[in-house]
């Protein structure tokens, strides 16, 4: 009974903090479980051991919490992460026409449709069909990536050249923005080798090399567009109807959890890149469910990939939160799994309860201080994290990949493009050329 | 052009608005709803260039200054859950012999121990990276030292440092003394070296996973030495793996049932000299060749020799019951002598016995049963068919009868078909490969096992191929198949007819 309960407090605990810091715009989820695992690592080697009843349960409520009240900065303060790119279009729309609340919540609710997805019926079939799924396309993953990277790159669209007399200035204009794409993609994906074969992150926190990337990338050039662009909200207002009925939930169910239940289940591809196909598969037929969907995608990614990890026989490590945590314990049976299934079920249950609060609380400080001094804010949280994890040498390469990550948002294409960090070099590596291309670039 | 603005926007900076259509734009030069352009502040544009400028001249820089760092040595017991992925050197001995674990032909991965004095951690290569590190032959052997660089993987239960290319193991390989054999417990620890005669090899029975098991005697004593079919393929001189042959054996000593044995990891660890010295000192040298005599020349005088001989198969005799001998009747003129072999020898010629007519090359014992002299083979190798008898040729049972897929039943098992047909899909399976063959009747599934076919032939063999295959029938879960024996068992055959 103490046991259970001590399962519940840490839970209690976990979703609570990470729905208050999940509200601070540009600050991962990943970066906070990075540091706390710092922590763990610094008790034990004082001689003081937490047990697993006690920081598995914690990590989950984080892990839960934030992938459902990240959608607050994501709509209301315009700083998303990587995942939360796609709802920043339609999410921006509701923003400037006052119904930032209305958006949040509704992404709220595909948050509570994908914890319901997770417990009640993937978590259950997990075991028993999840080891069978991997071992069937284990020998296909390097294609299955190639063809997600294909689809990333191919899938962009001129954002000019649709105007304007025939010629090379229009030609110019066209793939601007693509030729930006591209570019991005390619340097990110060099900036992966380099800090995959290479990276001149110490040794002593190698754990977290690619963290400062991921900032400089994702989240350092939302906050600066933020100050640059220096945009003022208008006023929000708290609806009491979300003009949501079962169709949409159902509809944004099954897209979301196919694009993050995807992301969840296959190396490298992340969240964003659910977003992405959850998003293609409901942009054209309803803003509502493409905004509930990505609330969907992003809880099955983030919770879904933590929660694989426990799933026994499965021996699937997907997403920072399961790499971060695999150093420190390693899941053996049933036990910790149906821990995990209930703490997800209770901290999904809590973070949905917290979510209209603390929008509201958000949208009350967006009245009372200036937008980009919260972006600013927001920005030198990042930096210190970044400096208090992996020192100096992380913030020089958060910054390159701030100069990374700005390209494609300076000149309107997909941010998305930055994922070739991952992408490009661990698609290689499956493919058996990684090393020969880390070769070519002197890194081995 | 309108000026309409949305609610609330009524305070926006001129430019994050299309002047155009009135809604929001960001960062964009062009309207995305209306495609307008739209004048920036210099700040949003100087970014643009900004943003470029850092990210390539930054990424170069911090190319430059990755290249630059030198990778630090670190000691095992330093490592720590915080230092996953961390890229690394390590510089340490060999403790284990190295695994290397296959998929058909195909290499998957090679994983050795490496101690430091501090600790032990466990290498790993994989796939390319393996293969890479075999077709260079840098394989380490135990008590080796090395250098090795890598990332680290961590986790709670274990630690490994993984390759990520062929180039980053060094290797020292370090010649050790020659240990009398008798000097070997289960309690030695490490790899060592000993030097004997061969007295025994034992060759796993076909499609059996046991390993092969040699006998080597010293001056010191005997040891049974051990060794997988996959490291017997490997050994270049493996025709001199025969009783009384000298070997020098490099391997790591275990012990199964309170038996000492020693395990040898690689062919590279097993050579063949001219001559040896043994445990204390003892001189051996290669027997000389064998001697070949004629058959008129075997007689009971020579009660123990091992001969070599040849003759034509006159009469081949079955065991009668079970234990007892197989007898083959060769002859040499008017000289005649009887071979004995027993099952353990019968089984591994299966689709190969000596039949009526055949010329045969055999070496032996010469024994004596019932006052009758008699040549004792050991060994299905022993017997080499110089000359298949002409009418054993022309029989299609000598080489397999010549069958259809459909004519073959439940009551052919064990014997030898031949068929015809075309190669369909194939599958993968534990140490071999799978292909369905159809002719115009029926199809059945054909078992290629690693072990018996040389790596190469799955090159040359693909669906759509017609072939002749000439195998024994044999049944899996109640299914027929066909298992042939060697490479030659397998003809490609031209579109209309033989290759």
């Amino acid at each position: 009974m103490m046991l259970i309960l001590q399962v519940f407090i840490m839970t209690l605990v976990g979703t609570v903090l990470s729905c208050v810091l999940a509200c601070l715009p540009g600050l991962h989820v990943y970066n906070l479980m990075g540091l706390i695992v710092m922590f763990i690592y610094w008790l034990a080697a004082r001689g003081i051991e937490l047990s697993p009843e006690s920081y598995l349960p914690f990590m989950v409520g984080m892990v839960v919490g934030w992938s459902i009240l990240n959608t607050i900065p994501s709509i209301l303060l315009g700083a998303p992460d990587e995942s939360a790119i796609f709802t920043v279009l339609p999410g921006q729309k509701y923003l400037m026409f006052g119904r930032g609340y209305e958006g949040t919540m509704i992404t709220g609710v595909g948050s509570l449709a994908g914890v319901f997805l997770l417990v009640f019926i993937i978590g259950p079939l997990a075991p028993k069909y999840l080891p069978v799924i991997k071992k069937i396309l284990s020998p296909y993953m390097a294609f299955i990536i190639w063809v997600i990277i294909t689809y990333i790159l191919m899938s962009e669209w001129p954002k000019g050249g649709n105007t304007g007399p025939a010629g090379w200035a229009k030609f110019r204009d066209a793939w601007k923005s693509l030729g930006a794409g591209l570019f991005t993609f390619f340097l990110s994906g060099i900036m992966g080798f380099i800090l995959m074969y290479r990276s001149p992150v110490s040794t002593e926190v190698a754990f977290q090399n690619i963290m400062p990337a991921f900032v400089g990338l994702f989240a350092v050039p939302w906050c600066l567009l933020n100050i640059i662009s220096g945009a003022d909200v208008p006023k929000q207002y708290i609806s009491k109807s979300m003009e949501i009925d079962g169709a949409v939930v159902l509809r944004s169910t099954a897209a979301g959890g196919l694009g993050g239940g995807f992301a969840a289940f296959f190396p490298v591809i992340t969240g964003g890149i659910g977003g992405l196909l959850a998003g293609h598969a409901t942009a054209q037929r309803d803003e509502r469910v493409f905004i509930m969907s990505q609330g969907v995608s992003k809880v099955m990614y983030y919770t879904g990939a933590f929660l694989f990890f426990f799933v026994p026989g499965l021996g699937l490590t997907r997403g920072g939160g399961a790499w971060i945590i695999k150093g420190l314990y390693t899941p053996r049976s049933f036990y910790e799994y149906y821990m995990m299934l209930g703490a997800v079920a209770i901290a999904g249950a809590v973070s949905f309860l917290m979510m209209s609060p603390l929008t509201r609380w958000v949208i009350k400080l967006m009245e009372r201080y200036n937008y980009r001094y919260v972006s600013i804010g927001a920005l030198a949280i990042i930096v210190v994290l970044v400096f208090l994890v992996v020192g100096g040498v992380g913030l020089f390469i958060m910054i390159v990949g701030a100069g990374i990550g700005l390209i494609p948002v300076l000149f309107a294409s997909r941010r998305l493009n930055c994922l070739g960090i991952l992408l490009l070099p661990i698609a290689c590596n499956m493919s058996g050329f990684g090393h020969i291309i880390a070769g070519w670039l002197g890194l081995l | 052009m309108t000026n309409k603005t949305l609610p609330g926007h009524d305070k926006q900076p001129d430019d994050i608005t299309c002047a155009s259509c009135g809604r929001f734009v960001g960062a964009l030069t062009r309207c995305p709803h209306c495609g307008a352009r739209v004048h920036k502040r210099m700040s949003v544009r100087a970014c643009r260039y900004a943003a470029i400028l850092l990210g390539t001249v930054g990424l170069f820089l911090l190319y430059l200054m990755s290249i630059n760092k030198d990778i630090p040595i670190i000691k095992v017991s330093e490592i720590t859950p915080m230092m996953n992925f961390a890229y690394v050197r390590i510089i340490g001995e060999v403790v284990s012999d190295p695994r290397i674990y296959r998929s058909g032909d195909r290499v998957e991965s090679m994983r050795f121990e490496v101690s430091d004095g501090t600790g032990d951690i466990m290498v790993q290569a994989y796939r390319d990276i393996a293969q890479g590190l075999l077709a260079a032959g840098k394989i380490p052997r135990m008590g080796d030292n090395v250098e090795v660089i890598g990332s680290l993987n961590v986790s709670e239960e274990r630690m490994t440092l993984r390759l990520q290319s062929e180039v980053q193991l060094s290797i020292n390989h370090v010649e050790l003394p020659v240990t009398s054999i008798g000097a070997l417990t289960p309690s030695t620890d490490g790899a060592v070296l000993i030097e004997g005669l061969i007295t025994s090899v034992k060759e796993p029975r076909p499609n059996s996973r046991a390993p092969w098991a040699i006998t080597v005697q010293d001056a010191g004593g005997e040891i049974e030495v051990s060794f997988w079919e996959s490291t017997y393929a490997d050994i270049l001189e493996r025709a001199q793996l025969e009783a009384g042959m000298p070997v020098r054996i490099r391997g790591s000593v275990s012990s199964y049932k309170g038996t000492v044995r020693l395990r040898l990891a690689s062919a590279l660890d097993i050579e063949f000299p001219k001559s040896i010295k043994g445990g204390d000192e003892i001189e051996f040298t290669a027997p000389a060749e064998m001697e070949t005599i004629m058959i008129d020349e075997i007689s009971a005088d020579r009660k123990g020799d091992v001969v070599e001989t040849e003759g034509q198969v006159v009469e081949v005799v079955p065991p009668s019951r079970e234990k007892m001998p197989w007898n083959v009747v060769l002859e040499d003129g008017d000289a005649r002598v009887t071979l004995v072999y027993w099952d353990k020898v019968a089984s591994f010629l299966q689709d190969r016995p000596p039949q009526k007519g055949d010329r045969l090359q055999v070496r032996g014992e010469i024994s004596t049963y019932k006052d009758e002299v008699q040549l004792k083979v050991e060994r299905a190798d022993h017997m080499r068919v110089l000359n298949r008898s002409a009418s054993a040729v022309a029989k299609p049972m000598a080489k397999g009868r010549k069958t259809r897929l459909a004519d073959i039943t439940d009551a052919m098992k064990g014997s030898i078909c031949t068929v015809t047909g075309v190669l369909g899909d194939s599958r993968t399976i534990s140490g071999g490969i799978v292909y369905r063959l159809s002719d115009d009747s029926s199809q059945m599934d054909v078992v290629l096992w690693d072990r018996q076919m040389p790596p190469g032939l799955r090159d040359t063999l693909a669906p759509g191929l017609p072939v002749e295959i000439t195998g024994k029938v044999g049944d899996f879960k109640g299914v027929l198949q066909l298992v042939p024996r060697q490479e030659k068992d397998i003809r490609i055959l031209d579109d209309g007819g033989d290759s």
